[in-house]
């Protein structure tokens, strides 16, 4: 009998120990270029709403490819994927020149590649991908298109990108406003719209690419609670 | 007797350049903003919120919630240099304005809201139908005042939602121009020294802007905004943009592109 209780007990114990730690979503952010501190900026709002996150600067994209697939949320702050201007987008790239690409028809940039396509239901309960980096929503006949492979194809709920060149400064203004926002209560949508806005009376005036934002997915989405995406 | 007029005369003066100097420098207050804020949106003051103050290079702002977006009010002179629409980021899909016709609802409301629009040497600098996705769309209207070649920090910004015509965002910025708008550096020189930033850049594509920029907080300076396209390197775009102050060919900003 006193064996059972003992079970019973430690049993419970386990249960309430790793309960809230294995029942909070995660969030992974990556600084892969001359962006810091982005990922670490928006580690520290999506920990305040209630999300296990951790943030990176410089990792490999093995390392990100295989944290996707226990995310909520993946923020990829860094360099997009351009051949010329007819065949850009489709990848963001990681550190040792190791891509993340959505497919590919037979190129393969870089040293190592890793696919979005490759994935089967992985990604599926993602609630939010955003990859800020040039050109990341655009269809590249070469290597695909990120945004519609993550959403439409691996079925995430939501996936921000950009049409354009970005440049740095403006893109890590974009970041710091758009976490900022999503943690005070606004929409998916709202957030992306406004902290295009906040880019633009920055130095230099003007939206600099970051206007080319295109999102997938349910933009009327908050962030709020803390949640993995619908399955 | 007339040394007793001079006097009140300079002590009445000394009073007015107080007060005036005084005014630009005294915050408006949150309540005061709140009300131009009514005024702006015409939403009822009860909706409106302070949500909290903003200090920028280009001016301080107390920041409101309407309870269907933000309003930015300047702190020194009360004017709303910034809102934003919520609902109208949705798109009820039962029209589709075409480029003109969305021009004439952005034209309408740069000159309802800011003064003196039509009379200043607006450009339209940008205009166009941004694409985002499922998100909708809108067309951006972008104006900016010309001194000489010089873009100024005076700008007026609407984006229109085109499937219901609705503003869905306005900035409009309305300085004194305290600062020279004669280059020292010429254009060439200006991008010679952005290409120095991007060693071994092979550029196919460049720009040139002049722009009176606040480069820190309160202060203008004529700079060259230039933007370097270069042919990629690992299968990465090369180049970025880069800000030259055009008097002193210092170089205030680096940005590559990502």
């Amino acid at each position: 009998m006193k064996r059972y209780l003992l079970i019973l007990i430690t049993g419970c114990l386990l249960i309430a120990l790793s309960g809230p730690v294995s029942a909070l979503p995660s969030a992974h952010n990556y600084d892969c270029s001359d962006t810091t501190p982005t990922a670490s900026d928006a580690q520290a709002d999506q920990s305040s709403m209630g999300y296990t996150s951790a943030w990176t600067t410089g990792a490999f994209a093995l390392t990100a490819y295989n944290q996707f697939k226990s995310d909520a949320i993946f923020f990829f702050n860094g360099h997009g994927l351009y051949f010329d201007d007819s065949h850009k987008g489709g990848g963001i790239q990681f550190s040792s020149d190791s891509w993340i690409l959505a497919s590919t028809d037979g190129h393969y940039p870089g040293s190592y590649q890793y696919y979005l396509s490759d994935y089967g239901t992985d990604i599926k309960d993602v609630l939010l991908a955003v990859y800020l980096a040039c050109y990341s929503s655009h269809y590249n006949p070469y290597n695909g298109d990120l945004l519609s492979k993550t959403v439409t194809d691996k079925g995430a709920d939501i996936a921000i990108g950009f049409d354009g060149e970005i440049v740095t400064t403006k893109g890590i203004s974009w970041s710091e406003s758009f976490w900022d926002r999503v943690r005070n209560g606004e929409s998916v949508s709202s957030a992306t719209s406004n902290a295009k806005d906040d880019c633009y009376w920055q130095l230099p005036i003007g939206y600099h690419g970051i206007d080319t934002y295109e999102i997938s997915g349910s933009y009327n989405s908050y962030l709020t609670p803390a949640r993995y995406g619908t399955i | 007797m007339k040394k007793i007029i001079l006097v009140s005369v300079l002590c009445i003066a000394l009073m007015i350049s107080t007060v005036s100097a005084l005014a630009a420098t005294t915050p408006i207050g949150v309540d005061a903003a709140k009300e131009n804020v009514q005024k702006f949106v015409h939403t009822p003051l009860v909706q409106i919120q302070y949500q909290e103050s903003k200090y920028l290079d280009l001016g301080d702002y107390y920041v409101f919630n309407t309870g269907n977006g933000q309003a930015y009010v300047n702190m020194y002179t009360g004017a709303v240099e910034r809102a934003s629409f919520t609902d109208a980021l949705k798109s009820p899909g039962n029209l589709r304005l075409d480029s003109a016709q969305a021009k004439a609802i952005a034209d309408k409301y740069a000159e309802e809201k800011y003064p003196g629009f039509s009379d200043m040497n607006m450009q339209l600098t940008g205009s166009g139908l941004k694409n985002h996705g499922d998100a909708g769309s809108e067309y951006s209207f972008i104006w900016r005042e010309k001194i000489k070649d010089a873009l100024t920090p005076n700008m007026v910004v609407v984006n229109v939602n085109p499937d219901s015509g609705k503003v869905i965002s306005y900035i409009g910025i309305q300085r004194e121009i305290t600062c020279s708008t004669e280059p020292g550096i010429s254009r060439d020189n200006a991008i010679k020294i952005a290409e120095e930033q991007f060693p071994g850049i092979r550029v196919f594509d460049s720009s040139a802007d002049q722009s009176i920029e606040y480069t820190k907080p309160d202060i203008q300076s004529l700079t060259w905004v230039i933007t370097l396209k270069g042919e990629p390197d690992d299968h990465v775009l090369q180049g970025g943009l880069v800000v030259v102050d055009a008097l002193t060919g210092k170089v205030v900003v680096t940005a590559p592109y990502l």
